[in-house]
Formats: structure tokens, C-alpha cells, sequence
């Protein structure tokens, strides 16, 4: 289709341009804020083109940004879904304003979704805990900033988080530290030994399966393994937005794209280390969501309604 | 509640200034003893509690000194509907005519509203018994006994410290009824309590108890009122009780006693020191349900419990480096900045802590300053006191309410003289575990035989015991050794033992004495001391040849038991045989007796050799 | 916190409570009958006053009685039905089309509301008969209250049968009332009862169940693990059953199902639906999840050990849900996984926190 192929380039370049221009942006927020600009910019006749547009357009996200895209297809497809729901049989412009509309109610809905999570999960944050979480993520930093604030005091153990490339659990920590959060990193290696000493474990997720379980930066799994076998609560903090239709079964059941995004997808994968592992329901305590705290039969539960 | 309606009104009197107020001080002088916190609640409101968890339905308060400051106290609480106003009316009554209890009591009777029997109770009493039970039970005993005019309530308990709540009763087993009453007194060490003998004639069951507390609860008939109003000289309630005790016939009036049983807790303040006690018993949850937790006399709940006894508002602010150690309470408002450390402690409404303090079984109420670098250790700090840096309170130092302590003193404990004898008002201080005290003896002493090895406490062991006891006590009270012998003797006729059991014992209680006991290095002097003091004693035991062989076997167990004597045996033996107390053939005979190769008989071995040397001398002299 | 003083009638129940009211069943149905008596006598112009009425005084009942969850869930079920019999009401006056979605929070109805549906509902408007239809509705409840008991016990005799060692522990008055009906019904029944040390209320369990139809027996708490080799089933009562499906139970409750899974003996807890709480565990030192009884039971006070050692004596056990493996509530049976289900259909999310 070489007379979108212009137009896809576009829409990347604005979700990368919204992603850098916002370090706190979810890359599932910057995606449906891009759907929402190509909705709103684009001239469709009929809803079959718009439905097209917008898939075309997360494909070309998903697979031209270097990040993994886990929260893009999640946030993307509830958001074509979210189409399919409101179709009637009004005249097409008419459509289109309708879907804006509620498309920009949606978008604020989901950037209160955070503020939202971190007072349910705070709460679990008790005043001389340990907490151990898995490389960096957004809500889990805001939720232990919230609760710092509220004069709790807690250890947070975070992990490097496996790429050694990006640094993001250093990064956790100098941001943890710079809230007075006592804090320390350690390696993806030492979570069985730190294990022992924590309350529990608190992790953010890319996407929440069908199943309940998470797609998550690679070693979720292992601190998982480790949690549930030394009985150790393994809370999972995360926007509804992420909750996407796969039912893996196991770790072959992702699929290569998630595995191996951007600059890898498409090269000989048996080379290339995963970047995202799937964990399994029965290792997770609790979800965090603005939907409420969810047990991960409820998430399934969730899916169902939406999709039925 | 709906059990109690169709009876009468069940009715209390709240006795609320504490007969030893000038224990209290300087705190008592400003405001009523009654409303000291107790853990950050005015003592009063516990006892109000507790009686509203009886069901109890009408409370008088008696107050003398500080009626206002009471009245005031009980009608904010009313207004706040607190826990203890709902379904109970408190009244207070009191003020310039009334001097003392029996006044109160006298009043009542004369206005007539106290209409059956009543729970009579002093203000600063914490229980968590069940009045209701016991005064069904006095109930039913006055109408076996129209008499009946009260019914004393006791709990029995180990002595740890004296409190001044220690009395010693004789009552009938069989009945329950009172004969001797006494009251021991705090500051002497009363030793001997002289009990009418017509008791013992004229009952065949008495018991005597020693071990029980006063907790200053008492259940009253209708028939006391007026017992009170004939008899202008009952001042208190151990006068009534007197009084009654003396005239027992021309009043026709009886006393009865009641025992809490185990698992009801009662206590009353009486000085700092129960103060400090009964403090740490709330936290410690003995006096259950009444604890901070559960929230005291207000609906709310002030508190969130944490493990080692912590309870902490949620509105205190207590910063990432402090440490809580166990039994601490902090009251809403509070804060306390890094660096300190708290254990066994209370602290108000609104305190403000600074860093680096130290703070150990510290009572403070509302509103107190406490600057930085700071020890207190065994105080209490009235409310809105400035403690500024530096300063180190220890021993029962108590902070007047609104007083400013400069920075960088060092205060102890205000010795408060009660009279010209040098007594002074107990203080705060580290409380012994039980059975520590040196003025138990008896109990302490099973203690150590226990620990050192012979744990059937048979009559030996106890015979054993009391003679250390006797000695002991005659040692330090440099008692006639004629009268130990005495008592020595009535023991062995008590516990049956034979003569070679009596020198045996005898000889090991004295190697068993504190003073040798615990002097370590310098036990020879300690020996000779004793020896010296306890001569006539101990020749009156050891004159045979074998009575001399069970003192050298009682020297070998004791010697067995205790390194240093061990160390030391030689010069022992020796010692004994310079002041002629042993002979040489008696040593010779018990060398000989001992099982080869054993560490006294080598340690020995050099004395034997001498011995022997000097007798084959004096046989060659022949 | 709150700011409101409580009135008259909450002020007693927490009193009651507070000097002895126990029981799940006796503290709900008191709650009910107040706020019952709150809704026909007080003043209240519409529905939003009256809700806030109700969450105030609910707000208070929660603070002063923390343990007593019971008593927060009716204040919730009470909300439900407020809203509800506006909805219904407003429907009637055909205002709105009334919407089962609307009372629960999901992903569907976050896509789909637009901001013109979104908008909160308006209780502030006045409705002839809400009064009555209220009524009637906790008359209702009223109704299911007390036929909880009847309808679990009922379900006895599909649980239990004829020669079964069944294992038990403390005084739960549920229990008490299902092993009633299942010794009715069955023969040679061995009822193993944990006495539950140290107030020891296994024993008026013996006691009130002691008939000559079935063996009783009485173990000390610390024998659980090793009787549970021979046990059939594990029937217990719990106070609440939280969120996740865990419980919060009597203590040694947890003994009781670590024991039972080690042997795989199914576990059986029997919770009328007004226990259920929407409540999660944060940590076992969460404010009043759990509370401390009296030193005394455990350790006499003149006990040489009471002046050197700390006594604790916890009153709750957390169970988590993974160690059981039957809910029976007045609805039928449900496995804990169930449990957020049943609570989406009790209460409105609006409502959970209190």
C-alpha cells in the first residue's frame, strides 16, 4: 500500500516526537493519542477505510519504534475496538465527530488511571516494609513517591532489569533516592537472595493477558518463580488500557514481535535475547488497576465482558 | 443492658482523691490525682469504664481538693458522649464539708440516694473484674447474713514491690469472712503481725493470707451508710474496717471477703512507681480489655497496634530514623525527629521530640517540648513542659506541668520527705523481675537451689532455706545468736530433721549466705566474718567428732557447687581447724572418705600431709 | 476523618459492641434495624442526604469498630439499595433507561461511556415513595439475614455423610447449627473439635453438640496437625471473608487449613453473604486487621515468665484463599476465586471505600 506509506511515517514520527517530549508517557497513552490525531486529521468515506487507517497505523508503531510493543497493541486494538462499539448508523462525519469526542474522554479517563492506581496500591505500602521491584516502571516510581510522601518509610530493592543497555533500574533508583526512598540496586541475579528478606514484590507490566498474567520486561517471570516459592505476595500494578486479547500459554506462545521489537524483528531470533517474558496467573497475587484491585480470574472476567 | 432493667438501679461510689496525694507530687498539687493520664487517659475514666462495662447505672464521684477541676473533666466527657456515658448517669459530689471519705459516705447517706448495695471504688483503681458478679455474690450473702455490711475485695498476688496496697488478712475458710485486717506499711519492713488468738479460738478455719494486694474495690451494704453516719471516727475505709473488726458484737455488722480470680486484673495507683507499673501493665495488655487499642472511654480508636507493643496514632509523625524498642504509646500530634530511641515510654497529645533523645520508661503528657540530645530515663513530664537540649532526667525526676528545664541539666529524683524518719515517696526505677528482691528471701533462695541442682524442693530444701533465711536475716540485723538457735531449732521440729541433717544444713547455710555468696574474690574475709558472727551458733551444732564430719561434707557440697570456694578450699579447712572448729582427725577421716582423684581431695593433699607430718611428730614426741 | 458526631442509636450499638455484643449475625441484624429505623424516622429530603447520612454514621461504626467488618458491609448493602431504588424509581418516571451496567466499574463501560452518560447520577432529586420502596427492600435483606443460617445449614447433608470424621475448631455459631442438622441426619458421625486455647470456646461447641448419635471429641490446638491425617473434612465459620478470598478467622484457623491442605482434606468454610467484605489485606500489621486479646489467658500475671516475656495473643488468623476450597453461604456453594463476583453483585465500587 504505497499510498499510506507516507502517511505511516508521519504517525510514527509523531508518537516518537510524543514519547521524547514526555519522559512519563506510557508508550499505550502516546499510542492512542496518535490514533486520536490520525483520526482527527484524516478524511475517511467509509468506516471499513477508518478501521483500516487506524490498524494500519499501530502496525506501523508497533513495529517502527524501538521500544517493545506490548502497551501499543494493547492501547491501539481496545481503541479500534472502542470503534467498532460505536458504530450506528449515522452519516459518516458524523461518526467521526462521535468517536473524537468520546476518543478524547477515553484519553483522559486512562491519563487519570495512574493517579488512580497509586491510591489503591499505596496503601499496601506499609510503614517499615522491603519492597522489591523489577527494573523501572512509571507507576510503580509514582506509587512509592506517593507513599513516601504520605511519610512512609520503606526499602525498595530494584533490579538492573536485565538489558544491560538502557540502564533503566539504575535509573529507578537515582529517581527513588531523589524522593528520599531508601533504596538499593541489584543485580537481576540476586533477586533468589534478597528474596528472603522482603515483604513483597510490586511490578508494573506492558500488557495483562487474557489469562490474568503479564507481559512484562524480561525476569518478571524469575522474581515471580522466587516470590511464590518463598511465599512472597507478587503485586502487579497496572492501567487497564494494558489489558490485551493473547492467551499465551507459555513463553513460545508470544510472539516474536513482543519478544524482540524494533531494531530485532525480522533477524534470526535464536541469537537475540528476549526482551519480554510472560508470566503466568498462578504466580500473581493481586492486579492494581483502575477497574479496582483485581484477583487475575477478575481480569479474564473483564476481557469477556469487553470482547463478547 | 436490657438484664438490668427490671432490678434495681445498680449504683457505684467513685472515691477520687487519693489518700496519698502527697505522693503525687508537685503534680497533685495543681489538679486532682483522679485525672492523671494513664497512658494518655485520665485515670478516672478507667475506672468509670470499667464500671459501665459492669452495667453499673448510677456513679457518684467524692471529691475533695479539686471538685471543680473534676466536674469539669466529667462534663466534657459527657458532652462528647464518651464510651462510659452512655446508659450510666456520674454525678459528683463533695467540695468544703467533706474532708474525708467517710464525710462523703455520710452525705450520701443523708440525702438518701444511694438506695441497695453499692460498688464502692477508688478513682485511680484499673480493673477489668467483673463488680457485677461480686456484688450478686454479696448480695446473696446479705440475705444469709443480715450483718453483712461489706464485702472487701482482694487479689492475690506475688510481692514484687511494696506498693502500699500489701495486706495481710485472717479470714474463715468457711464463709469467707474477715477476722484481722491490716495494711502493711510501705516503709517499714514489717516482719511480725500479732493476730488476736481468740480468732484461731473461736473459728475453726482461718487462713492467713500475706500475699494479696488492696486494689481499693469494695462492695457496700445499705447497712454501712448508717454504720458510717453513727460513728464520726471513720475517716477511711481501713477505719470501717476496723472499727467494725473491734466491735463486731455491739455493731452486729460483718465483713466478708472476696478474690478476684486470675484472670481479672485489678490495681490502684498509689505513687510514681505503681504509676510506672500499671502503666506498662495497660501496654502490656494485662489489663485487657482496657488497653490503648481498644479505645478508652472514646468511640474512636487512637491507636494502631504494632508488634513489641507499639502503639502509634495515625497522626503521629515519628521520622524514618527513630527507633521504637517495645511498649511505647504515641498520642496524635506528636512527633519525633531522627535519631531517638524509645522504649517503655508514653507520650501525649502534641509532644514534640527532638533528636538523639533517649528515652526509657518516660511518662509524658500533653504537650511537652523536648529538645535535642536528651536522656530520660524513669520520669514523667507534666503536660506542656519544656525540656530544652541536653538534659538528662533520670530516677523518678518528676517535671511540674508548664516548668522549663534548662538546657544541659541533670536532674534525679526528688526525694520528697514525708517525715522526719527520712522515708521518702517511692520512685520510678527499674523494676526487679519477680522474686529478685532481697527482702523475699524465702522465695529467692528456692530459686537458686534450683538453679543449682537439687530441684526437689523436699523438706531438707525448705529447711535448708529457712535457716539462710534466719541467718541471713540475723546477719544483717545482727540478730542474738541465742535467738537463731531458736529459730533453727523450731525449724528442725517443723521439718522433722535429724540431728546429723541440722549440722549438715546448718553448716551449708552459711557457706549459702549473700555475704559470702557474693564476695567473689574477698570470700575468705567474708568467711571469717561470718564465722566470727555466727560462732556460738556454730559451735552449738558442731561438738562431736561426727557432728564435725557432716560439717566437712557440707563444706565439700558447697565446694562442688561454687568455683571460688573451691579455689579457696584449703585455706577453708585450714581456717576451721586453726579456730578449732574441726579437729585433725575429723579432717583426716573425711580426706580419707572422699572418692580418689577428685578435686578436693588433691586440693587437699598438702594440709593432709602436714597434718599427718605434725601428728607422727607429736606421736614421736611420745 | 471524619467530622460528624454520631448520633444517638450508633453510639449505643458501638457501646454494646464494644461491652460484649457478639456474633456476626446479631451485630448485622442490630445494624440493619437501626439504620432501618434511621430511614423511617429521620428527615431526609432526597437521596443524596440520605446516603450521606448513612456513609457518615457507616464511617463512624468503621472507625471506632475496625474488627467488625460486618457492620461496614451492611452500611454498604444499604447504599446499594438506596441507589438502586433511585434508579428503579427514576426509571418508573421513564428519566432514564436504567442500565445494568451502570452499577459495576469495567473496561467495557469505561470504553463505552461517552461524557454524556458518564455524568454522575443526580440523587439530589426528590421521588415520591422512595421512602416506602426502601422499606421494603431492607425488609428483604431482613429476611435473607435471617434465614442465612437455615439456608447453609440446609446444605448439610450434601456436604457431610454417614461415617465421616469431621474436624472443626473454636465456636462458630454457623457451624454449630450445620453440624446440628448433618448429626440429625447422619449416622456415626466423629466430630473432632480444636478447643481454640486460650478462651477455649471448642468446648460449649461439645457441649451444645453432644448427642448420643455422634462421637465428639476435643483436642488441644497444638494436636491439630497431627489428627488431621484421619479427617474427612475441615468444616470452619470465619468472621469476614475478605476481597481475594482469603479469611479472616478465628485464630488458629490457619493451623487448621495449612494442616488440611498438607493431607489434601478439603476445607469447607461456611460464610453468609453478609460477611462478605470488600476489603484487601495490605499486611498482617494493617490497622486493625488483627487484634491482641488479654495477656492473661495466656500467662498468668504473677507468673515468673510474665515480668521477662512479651505475651501476644492474637484474636484473628488471615487464611489466604488458596487454602480453601468451598465457600457455603446462604446463595449455595462458591470456590474463593468466586468471591469478587459475588462482591461486584453486593456492592456498589462507589461504596467499597467506605
Amino acid at each position: 500500500m504505497p499510498e499510506t506509506h507516507n502517511n505511516d511515517d508521519e504517525v510514527v514520527d509523531y508518537f516518537l516526537q510524543l514519547l521524547s517530549k514526555n519522559e512519563d508517557m506510557s508508550s499505550g497513552i502516546a499510542a492512542i493519542k496518535t490514533l486520536l490525531m490520525v483520526l482527527e486529521t484524516s478524511q475517511f468515506h467509509t468506516i471499513h477505510i477508518l478501521q483500516k487507517t487506524m490498524l494500519d497505523a499501530v502496525e506501523a508503531m508497533k513495529n517502527r519504534s524501538h521500544l517493545s510493543i506490548a502497551a501499543i497493541a494493547s492501547g491501539g486494538e481496545l481503541f479500534c475496538r472502542f470503534i467498532t462499539l460505536s458504530i450506528g448508523d449515522k452519516p459518516i462525519e458524523e461518526c467521526q465527530r462521535i468517536m473524537l469526542d468520546r476518543g478524547n474522554a477515553f484519553l483522559k479517563k486512562l491519563l487519570d488511571s495512574r493517579k488512580c492506581i497509586t491510591k489503591l496500591a499505596e496503601k499496601f505500602l506499609k510503614d517499615g516494609c522491603k519492597v522489591l521491584t523489577h527494573s523501572r516502571s512509571r507507576v510503580v516510581l509514582q506509587t512509592m513517591i506517593h507513599a513516601a510522601e504520605n511519610n512512609k518509610h520503606f526499602h525498595v530493592y530494584v533490579t538492573e532489569g536485565g538489558k544491560s543497555d538502557d540502564k533503566s533500574g539504575k535509573k529507578m533508583c537515582e529517581e527513588l533516592e531523589k524522593a528520599g526512598i531508601e533504596c538499593t540496586l541489584i543485580l537481576d541475579s540476586a533477586v533468589g537472595y534478597v528474596m528472603e528478606s522482603v515483604d513483597f514484590v510490586m511490578v508494573g507490566a506492558e500488557a495483562v493477558v487474557e489469562s490474568g498474567g503479564i507481559i512484562n520486561r524480561i525476569g518478571s517471570f524469575t522474581t515471580a518463580i522466587c516470590a511464590k516459592d518463598m511465599k512472597k505476595p507478587f503485586y502487579v500494578l497496572s492501567e487497564s488500557f494494558k489489558f490485551t486479547r493473547l492467551y499465551p500459554l507459555n513463553q513460545r506462545d508470544l510472539s516474536d514481535e513482543y519478544k524482540y521489537p524494533g531494531k530485532d524483528s525480522g533477524k534470526d531470533v535464536s541469537k537475540i535475547h528476549p526482551s519480554v517474558d510472560y508470566t503466568p496467573p498462578a504466580y500473581i497475587t493481586l492486579l492494581f488497576t483502575d477497574l479496582g484491585i483485581l484477583t487475575p480470574s477478575a481480569v479474564s472476567d473483564e476481557l469477556i465482558k469487553l470482547y463478547m | 443492658m436490657d438484664q438490668f432493667k427490671d432490678r434495681e438501679v445498680v449504683q457505684a461510689v467513685l472515691i477520687a482523691d487519693n489518700n496519698h496525694f502527697e505522693n503525687f507530687r508537685p503534680f497533685a498539687d495543681e489538679t486532682s490525682t483522679a485525672l492523671l493520664p494513664l497512658v494518655n487517659v485520665p485515670v478516672i475514666d478507667y475506672a468509670l469504664e470499667s464500671l459501665n462495662r459492669c452495667g453499673v447505672e448510677e456513679v457518684f464521684v467524692f471529691s475533695r481538693l479539686f471538685i471543680n477541676d473534676l466536674r469539669q473533666h466529667i462534663e466534657k466527657q459527657i458532652k462528647s458522649s464518651c464510651s462510659w456515658s452512655l446508659n450510666m448517669k456520674v454525678k459528683i459530689i463533695g467540695g468544703e464539708g467533706c474532708r474525708c471519705y467517710g464525710d462523703a459516705l455520710r452525705d450520701l447517706d443523708a440525702k438518701g440516694l444511694l438506695r441497695g448495695h453499692f460498688i464502692l471504688l477508688q478513682a485511680e483503681t484499673v480493673t477489668n473484674a467483673n463488680l457485677i458478679a461480686i456484688l450478686e455474690e454479696h448480695k446473696k450473702n446479705s440475705k444469709r447474713d443480715k450483718g453483712t455490711a461489706m464485702t472487701v475485695v482482694f487479689k492475690e498476688s506475688a510481692a514484687r514491690l511494696p506498693t502500699g496496697n500489701e495486706v495481710v488478712i485472717a479470714m474463715d475458710l468457711d464463709n469467707n469472712r474477715l477476722h484481722y485486717h491490716k495494711r502493711v506499711d510501705q516503709y517499714l519492713k514489717e516482719k511480725n503481725f500479732d493476730i488476736p488468738m481468740e480468732i484461731f479460738i473461736n473459728n475453726s478455719q482461718i487462713s492467713i493470707h500475706h500475699n494479696i494486694v488492696d486494689p481499693q474495690i469494695a462492695i457496700c451494704s445499705p447497712l454501712a451508710l448508717p454504720l458510717f453516719s453513727d460513728n464520726f471516727d471513720f475517716g477511711t475505709r481501713d477505719d470501717f474496717i476496723r472499727g467494725l473488726l473491734i466491735n463486731e458484737e455491739i455493731l452486729d455488722s460483718r465483713i466478708y471477703v472476696s478474690f478476684l480470680s486470675n484472670n481479672q486484673y485489678a490495681s490502684t495507683i498509689g505513687n510514681w512507681l505503681t504509676y510506672q507499673t500499671i502503666s506498662l501493665d495497660v501496654i502490656n495488655r494485662w489489663s485487657y480489655p482496657l488497653v490503648p487499642d481498644m479505645g478508652i472511654c472514646c468511640l474512636y480508636q487512637n491507636y494502631v497496634f504494632t508488634r513489641n507493643n507499639i502503639y502509634k496514632s495515625q497522626k503521629a509523625k515519628v521520622s524514618r530514623k527513630v527507633t521504637l524498642k517495645e511498649n511505647v504509646v504515641i498520642h496524635e500530634g506528636s512527633s519525633v525527629e531522627n535519631g531517638s530511641e524509645i522504649t517503655n515510654s508514653v507520650i501525649g497529645r502534641n509532644c514534640k521530640i527532638g533528636e538523639n533523645c533517649q528515652l526509657k520508661n518516660a511518662f509524658l503528657m500533653d504537650g511537652v517540648t523536648v529538645g535535642d540530645n536528651c536522656r530520660f530515663e524513669f520520669c514523667v513530664v507534666g503536660a506542656d513542659a519544656v525540656i530544652e537540649s541536653k538534659c538528662q532526667l533520670m530516677e523518678g525526676f518528676v517535671v511540674k506541668p508548664k516548668e522549663v528545664v534548662k538546657t544541659g541539666s541533670t536532674l534525679t529524683g526528688n526525694e520528697i520527705y514525708l517525715d522526719d524518719e527520712g522515708l521518702t515517696v517511692p520512685v520510678m526505677k527499674f523494676l526487679p523481675n519477680a522474686f529478685d528482691d532481697s527482702d523475699y528471701n524465702s522465695s529467692s533462695d528456692e530459686e537458686e537451689s534450683i538453679i543449682n541442682g537439687s530441684p526437689i524442693p523436699d523438706d531438707a530444701n525448705i529447711f535448708l532455706s529457712e535457716v539462710i533465711d534466719s541467718l541471713n536475716r540475723g546477719f544483717q540485723e545482727k540478730l542474738k545468736p541465742d535467738n537463731l538457735i531458736l529459730e533453727i531449732n523450731s525449724s528442725r521440729y517443723a521439718y522433722n530433721m535429724s540431728l546429723k541433717e541440722v549440722n549438715f544444713n546448718v553448716i551449708k547455710a552459711l557457706f549459702n549466705l549473700n555475704v559470702i555468696q557474693e564476695a567473689d574474690e574477698k570470700v575468705l574475709s567474708a568467711v571469717n566474718e561470718v564465722f566470727n558472727f555466727f560462732g556460738i551458733v556454730v559451735r552449738n551444732y558442731i561438738k562431736t567428732e561426727e557432728s564435725m564430719e557432716d560439717c566437712l561434707a557440707a563444706i565439700e557440697e558447697c565446694c562442688l557447687e561454687h568455683d571460688i570456694l573451691r579455689s579457696r578450699v584449703l585455706k577453708i579447712i585450714h581456717y576451721l581447724y586453726d579456730k578449732e572448729y574441726v579437729t585433725e582427725e575429723a579432717i583426716l577421716n573425711w580426706h580419707n572418705s572422699m572418692e580418689k582423684d577428685s578435686d578436693i581431695k588433691n586440693s587437699l593433699k598438702q594440709l593432709v600431709e602436714w597434718l599427718n607430718q605434725s601428728s607422727e611428730e607429736e606421736s614421736d614426741d611420745e | 476523618m471524619t467530622t460528624a458526631k454520631p448520633i444517638a442509636e450508633i453510639a449505643s450499638l458501638i457501646h454494646s459492641i464494644k461491652i460484649g455484643l457478639e456474633g456476626s449475625y446479631s451485630i448485622s441484624s442490630r445494624t440493619l434495624e437501626l439504620f432501618k429505623k434511621i430511614i423511617a424516622n429521620k428527615s431526609w429530603k432526597n437521596a443524596q442526604e440520605l446516603m450521606q447520612l448513612v456513609q457518615e454514621q457507616g464511617r463512624i461504626l468503621s472507625s471506632a469498630l475496625p474488627q467488625e467488618v460486618v457492620t461496614s458491609n451492611m452500611v454498604r448493602r444499604i447504599l446499594k439499595i438506596i441507589r438502586e431504588a433511585f434508579d428503579l424509581l427514576r426509571e418508573k418516571n421513564k428519566e432514564y433507561q436504567f442500565d445494568d451496567g451502570h452499577t459495576t466499574l469495567s473496561l467495557h463501560k469505561l470504553i463505552t461511556q461517552t461524557s454524556e452518560t458518564s455524568k454522575d447520577v443526580d440523587y439530589s432529586k426528590h421521588h415520591d415513595g422512595l421512602r416506602d420502596v426502601l422499606l421494603d427492600h431492607l425488609q428483604e435483606i431482613e429476611i435473607e439475614l435471617e434465614t442465612s443460617s437455615e439456608n447453609i445449614s440446609a446444605q448439610a447433608e450434601e456436604h457431610i455423610h454417614s461415617s465421616e470424621v469431621i474436624l472443626t475448631l473454636g465456636h462458630s455459631k454457623s457451624v454449630e447449627n450445620f453440624l446440628k442438622r448433618a448429626i440429625e441426619k447422619r449416622k456415626f458421625l466423629t466430630i473432632i473439635i480444636a478447643e481454640c486455647a486460650p478462651e477455649c470456646r471448642g468446648h460449649d461447641l461439645a457441649a451444645s453438640l453432644a448427642s448420643a448419635s455422634c462421637e465428639i471429641v476435643i483436642i488441644p490446638d497444638s494436636s491439630i496437625f497431627a489428627m488431621m491425617s484421619r479427617v474427612n473434612k475441615v468444616i470452619i465459620g470465619t468472621h469476614s471473608v475478605l476481597a481475594n478470598g482469603g479469611l479472616r478467622a478465628a485464630c488458629g484457623s490457619y493451623t487448621v487449613a495449612a494442616a488440611a491442605k498438607h493431607f489434601s482434606v478439603p476445607t469447607i468454610v461456611l460464610a453468609p453473604m453478609y460477611k462478605l467484605s470488600p476489603v484487601h489485606l495490605c499486611s498482617y500489621e494493617q490497622d486493625a486487621f488483627n487484634i491482641l486479646g488479654s495477656a492473661e489467658g495466656v500467662l498468668p500475671y504473677d507468673s515468673l515468665a510474665a515480668k521477662s516475656a512479651k505475651v501476644y495473643s492474637p484474636i484473628f488468623d488471615y487464611v489466604p484463599p488458596e487454602f480453601v476450597t468451598l465457600f457455603i453461604s446462604n446463595m449455595g456453594g462458591h470456590a474463593p476465586s468466586y468471591v469478587y463476583r459475588l462482591l461486584s453483585e453486593l456492592y456498589h465500587p462507589e461504596d467499597i471505600e467506605m
